[in-house]
């Protein structure tokens, strides 16, 4: 979730969060990787499948959660 | 606003995760039409509906339990409560049956009760397997031998065994496994309200006061549902509702945020309109909901996997650190050769699994950072088989061979594990996996989730 409209749109129009880059990111194919853009809300939500059922052994993280972490190392440039 | 108008209070996102006294109380001089609340969910993992044990503290749910019970009788309003005991199964129903009569014993209430039974025969789903009844979801989905090797099925009821314990005149509704809104959807609809206001309503009721725009703590959340609108408010003074914070709301526990699967339809919220009509009460309007034409049930199964010990440990030593997936492979070689000295050639079969905190034990094989930068890592060593004296025999072998698994560049006896407890390893019991999705057909959803009821009088059973 962006705090404004203005850096959604700005993520939006550099391709930040596009399926490509995310799946980059994590090592999957992009076409695994569901990404909804949600302007009235300024939040883009980007899903895609586990490789481990939840709780089964060797899932890492059960609940999902800390699974966005390498996102926050991402830039959108803030130029006009 | 006039005409037909239902309200409701949720108690909080899960029973038994609190809420505040204040909150209830206040929501109370609203005039609610009933109060729901969810108990369950598949968050906690495949374990309790596996094993039958339920994940909320029985001295938590008691105390939300008691205060929803109070509240609802009181002012003689229907109490709905889904997916009882974490997981929905018979026993979760049971023990959270059992908490509701001890409350209702030590108040003296008076009260019909409705239990709705969640959990699928295997013989039933075998036969409904065979005529194609059943369509798995996911890959692999509960299939025919999923269903064959589950501990405990439930399926996932929609508003129908809501909607025929209230017009039998049930007070307090304890169901097994439950869609989150169908708790909130059942009586709005029944009441005349148009079933996307009520689907949507629900979704946002479902998790209590998470739709606000800062959650300080679980607590209540109030809706107020016309015929083709809705508005939503906390019932702590301290929170508030915003556009953005209740349409947010709906991005959760969902991979397609603008249709949401009921077991009853489709609701789909993509041109929703969100308005605030006071600093904290926001309307919402413009959502739509298809009706399927063969409801249906998602099927949810355990697989008992095995008996699990784990220890925990760190290492310290750069060394051993720059080398720790070589590591990790000679120690899993050395322990299947100590294994098979051990036992012989009648080894058992396990599961070794080493977990690298510091490296990639959040992540596993997403983590994009391959090089480890902390100057200490830790270690969780899990062993999975078909007992648990050989889990704790073959995790004591573990424990030997990688406190002293030599490297090349120490010479001597080395400890290159710092082990955290004594006895250092711990029994972790049964654990259990998930048996994949399906959903079944429905066509009369009372015939999959029937429903008995029990009157209470003075907190006494009476048959």
């Amino acid at each position: 979730m962006f705090e404004n409209s203005n850096m959604f749109n700005k993520c939006l129009e550099q391709s930040i969060l596009s399926a490509e880059n995310v799946a980059g990111i994590y090592g999957i194919a992009p076409e695994k990787i569901s990404t909804f853009a949600i302007p009235l809300i300024s939040t883009i939500k980007i899903s895609f499948p586990r490789a481990v059922s939840q709780g089964d052994l060797g899932d890492p993280d059960n609940h999902g959660g800390q699974q966005y972490a390498p996102l926050l190392d991402l830039e959108v440039i803030d130029g006009s | 606003m006039s005409g037909l108008r239902v309200k409701a209070i949720a108690g909080n996102g899960v029973l038994g995760s609190g809420f505040r006294e204040s909150s209830l109380s206040r929501g109370m001089t609203l005039g609610p039409d009933f109060i729901g609340c969810d108990a369950g969910s598949t968050d906690p993992g495949p374990y309790y509906l596996g094993a039958g044990r339920t994940a909320f503290p029985k001295v938590a749910v008691k105390r939300d339990l008691s205060l929803l019970m109070k509240a609802a009788r009181s002012n003689n309003i229907p109490l709905i409560i889904g997916s009882a005991g974490t997981a929905g199964g018979r026993p979760h129903v049971e023990s959270l049956k059992e908490i509701t009569l001890e409350i209702a014993s030590e108040n003296k209430m008076s009260f019909k009760l409705a239990l709705i039974d969640a959990e699928q025969d295997k013989s039933t789903l075998t036969e409904l397997w065979n005529r194609g009844k059943i369509t798995p979801i996911s890959d692999p989905g509960l299939d025919y031998e999923a269903i064959q090797a589950s501990e405990r099925i439930v399926g996932m009821m929609g508003a129908d065994p809501f909607v025929y314990a209230l017009d039998q005149k049930a007070d307090i509704i304890i169901a097994g496994r439950s869609s989150d809104c169908a708790i909130y959807a059942a009586l709005p609809i029944m009441r005349g309200i148009d079933p996307a206001v009520a689907w949507h309503a629900a979704k946002i009721l479902e998790c209590g006061a998470a739709a606000a725009e800062t959650r300080s703590s679980p607590d209540c959340l109030f809706a107020e549902l016309e015929k083709t609108a809705f508005e939503v408010e906390p019932l702590s003074e301290e929170m508030i509702c915003t556009p953005q914070s209740v349409a947010a709301h709906s991005l959760y526990e969902n991979a397609n945020p603008f249709e949401l699967i009921e077991p009853d339809g489709v609701l789909n919220i993509a041109d929703s309109q969100y308005q605030a009509v006071s600093s904290r009460r926001v309307r919402v309007t413009n959502s739509s909901f298809k009706p399927k034409t063969v409801k249906n049930a998602k099927l949810e199964g355990a697989v008992f996997l095995g008996y699990q010990s784990i220890i925990i440990g760190g290492i310290r030593d750069p060394m051993i650190i720059d080398q720790i997936d070589d590591w990790a492979g000679r120690l899993k070689k050395r322990l299947k050769s100590r294994v098979h000295d051990v036992y012989g050639k009648d080894s058992p079969a396990y599961h070794f699994n080493i977990a690298i905190y510091g490296k990639d034990a959040v992540m596993g094989d997403l983590e994009p950072i391959k090089k480890i930068t902390s100057h200490e890592i830790g270690l969780v060593l899990e062993i999975t088989s078909d007992t648990q004296e050989i889990s704790n025999t073959i995790i004591s072998l573990a424990r030997h061979q990688a406190l002293h698994l030599p490297i090349p560049e120490w010479s001597g006896l080395i400890t290159g594990v710092a082990c955290r407890h004594s006895p250092p390893f711990l029994e972790r019991g049964k654990v259990y996996k998930f048996s994949g999705d399906s959903l079944m057909e429905t066509a009369n959803p009372l015939d999959f989730f029937p429903c008995r009821f029990l009157n209470i009088i003075d907190g006494t059973e009476i048959n």
